[in-house]
Formats: C-alpha cells, sequence, structure tokens
C-alpha cells in the first residue's frame, strides 16, 4: 500500500487507541475501513 | 477474571507510560496506580493479550511482559518513530504510522528498505504523509493474528 493509504489505514485503526473509550473494530467496521481506503481483493478479505 | 474497569484502567496505564516515557510498562508499574494488586493486573495484561490489544512475549509462555502496545513495540525495531520531541519504535511498517496517528501529531520514521537496506525516511507532516517507499505487508488480513510476531 501506499505511504498515503498507511497513514490513512493507521489513522482509522489508531486514531482512538489512547481513548478511554477505545475499542477494536469489529470485523465489519475493519472491512468498511479496508474498503474506503482502497484497499480490496482477496488479500484483504476477513 | 479482570473487571471491565480494571481492563480499561489497566490499558490507559500502559498506553499513558509508554506515550510519557517511551518504555513499556510492567503489570507491577500499573497495579497501584489503578487501584488494584500486582496479581489483577497481570491478569488484565493476560485479558488484553487474549483480546489483541496487546501484545506479550512468547517466553517464558507465563510471561506478562509486554512485546507490543501496537502500535508501540516495546523494543528496538526497524522503525523508529521521532514525534513529540521523543522517540518510540513501531512494531511494523504500518505500526510506524500508526504513532503518529495515536498521538494525533507530525512525526517523522526512520527505517530500511527491506529488499535493499536503503535508508528511507517518511512520516506525516502538517497532517499528512511525506515520503516515497511503498508498505509491503506478508501476512493477509484474515490471518494477521496467525502468528503477530512474524505478521
Amino acid at each position: 500500500m501506499t505511504l498515503d493509504q498507511a497513514w490513512a489505514l493507521s489513522r482509522a485503526w489508531y486514531g482512538n487507541r489512547l481513548s478511554p473509550d477505545f475499542r477494536r473494530p469489529t470485523v465489519d467496521e475493519a472491512r468498511e475501513i479496508f474498503e474506503r481506503i482502497g484497499l480490496a481483493g482477496e488479500f484483504w478479505r476477513l | 477474571m479482570p473487571t471491565d474497569a480494571e481492563l480499561r484502567a489497566v490499558r490507559q496505564a500502559i498506553y499513558r507510560a509508554i506515550v510519557d516515557t517511551a518504555v513499556a510498562p510492567r503489570p507491577a508499574d500499573v497495579a497501584a496506580g489503578c487501584g488494584i494488586s500486582i496479581e489483577r493486573a497481570d491478569a488484565a495484561f493476560r485479558a488484553l493479550a487474549d483480546a489483541h490489544v496487546v501484545v506479550l512475549r512468547q517466553s517464558p509462555s507465563s510471561s506478562t511482559e509486554l512485546w507490543a502496545a501496537p502500535p508501540f513495540a516495546a523494543d528496538e525495531t526497524g522503525f523508529r518513530v521521532d514525534a513529540n520531541g521523543k522517540s518510540w519504535f513501531g512494531v511494523c511498517a504500518w505500526d510506524a504510522f500508526g504513532v503518529p496517528a495515536a498521538l494525533h501529531a507530525d512525526a517523522r520514521i526512520r527505517a530500511a528498505c527491506a529488499w535493499s537496506g536503503e535508508p528511507i525516511e517518511c512520516g506525516v507532516r502538517d497532517g499528512a504523509a511525506f515520503g516515497t517507499a511503498v508498505v509491503h505487508l506478508l501476512v493477509p488480513a484474515a490471518r494477521f493474528w496467525d502468528d503477530i510476531f512474524y505478521t
């Protein structure tokens, strides 16, 4: 993935990591994140 | 089994320590501040690892020492991240960008090309990624946690 994608993925994945309300993305949320960032195909399938 | 409140307190204490000191704490380091015993803190570390929030060292199997509190690695890696006047190490290339994402800060990342060994400098400036590298992951997303140490 490009660095722009890595940054977008990181913001979606880790942006709330330090928050008291943090929770890991659900599988559906992870799929939505991958799709939104353009990470598609078998490699990114959950 | 730790309560949700204990898990939240321990998780926050782990990340607060890493952000403040760049050193991964042990259960004994956070227990008192969380108002729990070291045994309860040990159990919370294990539960957070089971939930894939943190990763404990592999050896010994009873270890409650952190290997990583993603995106932050407990040890030096090939992905150094400088931000807010401090330095951390990302677990991998993705997590190197995860550090400024977690901190909501700009960052300078220093790594090396896995193929050529050439130094790579990239990061986040004014909220946008800079640099010319690409991130190559070896393990498909569905199998990230099969062996997180390899991933």
